[in-house]
């Protein structure tokens, strides 16, 4: 059993009388970078919000280094060391790009975020350069240089990304995924991608889920076949 | 000339406690996207601690205003605990409606705690006036404008210097990012009540401090403030300060020109145009990314 890691067992749950996890088994190891992979609807922005407590869970249990974070509020799970980069970014469209950092280390009173936004700038010089930007103004890519910048000023022992790529140019996709892999080298990552192939580059591990189930499973060298990929998304294969 | 002047110095110090209260008001619809009908009579409820605990107990001021923060305190926390987080989100007219309840329920507490008598209040502020350049200024409205203007600045200071105070900006913007920044929503929202119902005792004892103290006094000036709020857009902080002076200086200016039924139908004159022609508000603007 990973003791740092993070473990899904069993977990079901959904929004309101709808059930979207059917019993979701996912484990990510120390140090490991985890691809879920699937089509649209199959649970993956799910999952990740059952993590951070967005969504209930109904049966099954989180794990996040042999502590629970079931049934934790959003809030205490981040402060548990849970970053949920979300779906769309979310940046805080009023607030200035050093402002959105530093609105991310409120679990630590704010303290100590200097040497953090100095990391987050130095990766991303475009960032640097629109410090003083409110991040509305920002461009789709810039906004998830920052949103990924948010991950890094909390500090978290698991980051878990949602759809990175979505609405980006290829270019753009590679340069984050670089960037991110360096930002986190040391720490696990769960990446939800629609984009098998960038996802693949960049994880060692591979889930698919597809209508709420984990229909395949197994090391990233396994999936790079386009056929094997397509016949776990159809759920024929396990 | 001298006739104008008079009217906006004047309406320049009426217009600060209406910034104030606009405050009140608009940091609650910022957070909660409801309209705190009870604004008034929670800032005339505290108000009242602190004239009956400072003058009728003979206590003094320090220990009357001491009681009215402390009441203040407790009172918003209660508001929050006791209907705001029941009621959960969702559903924001519930939230509306329990606010009016609530108006007519401390209404009433206010009348048996402290009587519905009306009561001359000799606040502890200097009186008299100066003349500058042939304009009057009231020594005691100056005063509740300097009180104003520093209770703003605090809640300013507050708001973007603490870490509290970012967090709550940041779930403004959007509740549930904030959450995942792992700012607590029933903490902002604890907070946002329990500064509203200080922002509303401050302007609450202001006004009574140039009127007098009984059940419901406050009600004109939620009008006004509310009036005041809407003109800066209802979730904008600098316009309901902007639309606190504006207004004060739009009702001086009518007292001093126009007949008294325009007084009088100003602020929901006011309301009115700006629901037709501008209804973000004078100060409101819509947001880049949500667009």
């Amino acid at each position: 059993m990973a003791a740092e890691g993070l473990v899904l067992r069993g977990v079901t749950g959904g929004y309101g009388r709808s059930t979207v996890l059917h019993g979701i088994d996912v484990e990510v190891r120390p140090g490991q970078k985890v691809a879920i992979l699937g089509p649209n609807g199959a649970g993956k922005t799910t999952m990740l919000r059952a993590v951070s407590g967005l969504v209930a869970v109904r049966s099954g249990e989180i794990l996040l280094g042999g502590d629970t974070l079931t049934g934790l509020r959003p809030d205490e799970i981040v402060a548990r060391g849970v970053a949920h980069v979300p779906q769309g970014r979310r940046v805080f469209p009023d607030f200035t790009v050093v402002e959105n950092l530093r609105a991310a280390a409120y679990t630590r009173g704010g303290r100590d975020v200097d040497e953090d936004i100095a990391r987050v700038l130095d990766a991303f010089p475009r960032l640097a350069e629109r410090s003083g930007v409110r991040a509305g103004f920002l461009s789709g890519g810039e906004q998830q240089m920052l949103a990924i910048g948010r991950a890094v000023v909390q500090r978290p022992r698991i980051v878990m990304i949602d759809e990175m790529s979505l609405g980006l140019a290829p270019i753009l996709i590679k340069e984050l995924y670089g960037r991110f892999d360096v930002l986190f080298a040391d720490i696990p990552a769960v990446i939800v991608e629609q984009n098998p192939s960038v996802a693949l580059e960049h994880c060692s591990y591979v889930y698919v889920l597809s209508n709420g189930e984990v229909k395949a499973s197994g090391p990233a060298s396994e999936f790079t076949s386009h056929e094997r990929l397509m016949q776990a998304y159809a759920g024929a294969v396990d | 000339m001298s006739a104008f002047l008079q009217a906006v110095v004047n309406g320049l110090m009426t217009g600060g406690v209406y910034a104030l209260l606009a405050l009140s008001i608009a940091l609650i619809f910022k957070t909660m996207d409801a309209v705190n009908f009870a604004t008034a009579s929670m800032g005339a409820f505290c108000a009242f601690l602190f004239f009956q605990v400072g003058t009728i107990l003979n206590l003094g001021w320090a220990a009357g205003l001491a009681v009215a923060v402390v009441g203040a305190v407790l009172l918003g926390w209660a508001v929050e605990r006791g209907i705001v987080r029941p009621l959960g989100s969702g559903d924001l007219f519930r939230l509306v409606l329990a606010t009016m309840g609530l108006d007519i329920v401390l209404n009433n507490a206010t009348q048996i705690f402290f009587g519905s008598g009306v009561q001359n209040i000799n606040a502890p502020l200097p009186s008299g006036g100066v003349g500058v350049a042939g304009i009057n200024i009231d020594l005691t409205r100056l005063v509740i404008l300097a009180v104003a203007v520093a209770g703003a600045i605090v809640l300013g200071v507050v708001l973007r210097c603490t870490n509290l105070g970012v967090g709550m900006r940041a779930y403004a913007q959007d509740p549930q990012a904030a959450t995942l920044m792992g700012v607590p929503a029933r903490t902002v929202s604890r907070w946002t009540w329990i500064i509203s119902s200080l922002l509303g005792l401050v302007a609450a004892v202001m006004v009574a401090s140039v009127s007098v103290l009984s059940v419901g006094f406050l009600q004109g000036t939620f009008i006004s403030a509310f009036t005041a709020a809407v003109l800066g857009g209802l979730s904008s902080l600098p316009g309901a300060v902007a639309g606190g002076f504006i207004l004060g200086v739009l009702e001086a200016l009518s007292i001093a020109y126009a007949p008294r039924a325009v007084t009088i139908a100003l602020p929901v004159l006011i309301i009115l145009v700006v629901l037709l022609i501008r209804p973000a508000g004078l100060f409101g603007r819509l947001s880049a990314s949500r667009a």
